[in-house]
């Protein structure tokens, strides 16, 4: 894939293979499934084995909406501890990725409370995907930049979106908003993002 | 409808060629398997209370110990209300408050009957 402009232009990036499937993450479901049953019977093994399947996940929405690492580290941490204290009680969940991704969303509303929501990302949000070369490093800082200029909720939506293959209702299901509210977020982000994009992040 | 979904999702996801979200960085797992680990040996409330030793021990002792002094003699059954008792010639009735009165002034205490205190109330 390309980075282009809506013209087509090239902007960043060269031909790349390696990109995550947009809906890798739902092969996974029915391992998930199982593995949150075992760790409703209290098996300690499960909730590694849940932490395996979906701590990318997991810690990337923490990520993307505090902007912290400390804090999206910690946010994912809440979370897991949580598991282990509903114990039985995590039986009655009937969609394990969706309740996860909604539980660390929450935990990181939490942690970002304190943070303007202006604050700077201190960390990055992307890496290449790739063995790094200085080139993709820039494109990434670049990258990193506008991502950073997005609200938050924004900037949430675009990776549930984009990197994690969400429909717009799960996205709202995950962020408490209905779904005309995420795909409007989504839009503004992207529109955002390709204004930046073309303009080399001149404008706002 | 949804090709075009998919067109525009393909263009979107163009943005970020070359880039993917950072992932869980390492040693969050042990951290994170240390932590739950922690948890669910101690278990919160109130799972902690019903599974501590402590209480696993207390409370069929306490329920023991109150079946013990229900038993116990002297406590039960008490004697019904009005009932006459007659010691020495004089006639004592239960009154409802529990003490046993006589035509003589002065009560005497309910309970076990202590003769000698008996004796020197009347």
């Amino acid at each position: 894939m390309r980075v282009t402009s809506e013209a087509g232009e090239s902007l960043v990036g060269a031909p790349e293979t390696e990109d995550r499937a947009p809906d890798g993450s739902r092969e996974s479901e029915g391992a998930l499934a199982t593995a949150m049953e075992r760790a409703a019977g209290g098996n300690r093994e499960a909730l590694a084995e849940i932490y395996d399947l979906l701590a990318d996940d997991l810690y990337n929405l923490a990520l993307w909406r505090c902007g912290s690492a400390a804090d999206a580290a910690d946010a994912v941490q809440d979370v897991f501890v949580e598991l282990a204290r509903r114990g039985a009680r995590l039986r009655s969940i009937r969609k394990p990725r969706s309740y996860l991704l909604k539980m660390v969303h929450r935990a990181a509303v939490k942690r970002a409370k304190g943070r303007s929501a202006e604050a700077p990302l201190e960390d990055a949000l992307l890496v290449p995907s790739t063995t790094p070369d200085p080139r993709r490093r820039a494109e990434a800082r670049l990258c990193n930049r506008w991502l950073a200029r997005l609200p938050r909720e924004q900037r949430e939506v675009v990776l549930l979106r984009c990197f994690q293959g969400m429909t717009f209702a799960e996205i709202g299901e995950v962020t408490g908003v209905p779904k005309f509210t995420a795909a409007s977020r989504y839009r503004l982000g992207i529109a955002r993002l390709r204004r930046w994009m073309r303009t080399r992040g001149d404008d706002r | 409808m949804t090709q075009d979904r998919d067109r525009e999702m393909d263009r979107d996801r163009e943005l970020f060629a070359g880039l993917t979200p950072t992932g869980a960085p390492e040693g969050l797992r042990r951290r994170i398997l240390s932590a739950t680990g922690a948890v669910a040996s101690s278990p919160g409330w109130p799972d902690s209370i019903v599974e501590s030793r402590w209480f696993r021990v207390a409370v069929p002792a306490a329920v023991l110990l109150l079946v013990l002094l229900h038993a116990a003699p002297g406590r039960s059954p008490r004697p019904p209300v009005g009932e006459r008792i007659s010691i020495d010639g004089v006639t004592l009735t239960r009154s409802r408050a529990g003490r046993e009165t006589g035509p003589v002034r002065g009560t005497v205490p309910l309970g076990p009957v202590d003769e000698d205190e008996l004796w020197t109330e009347i």
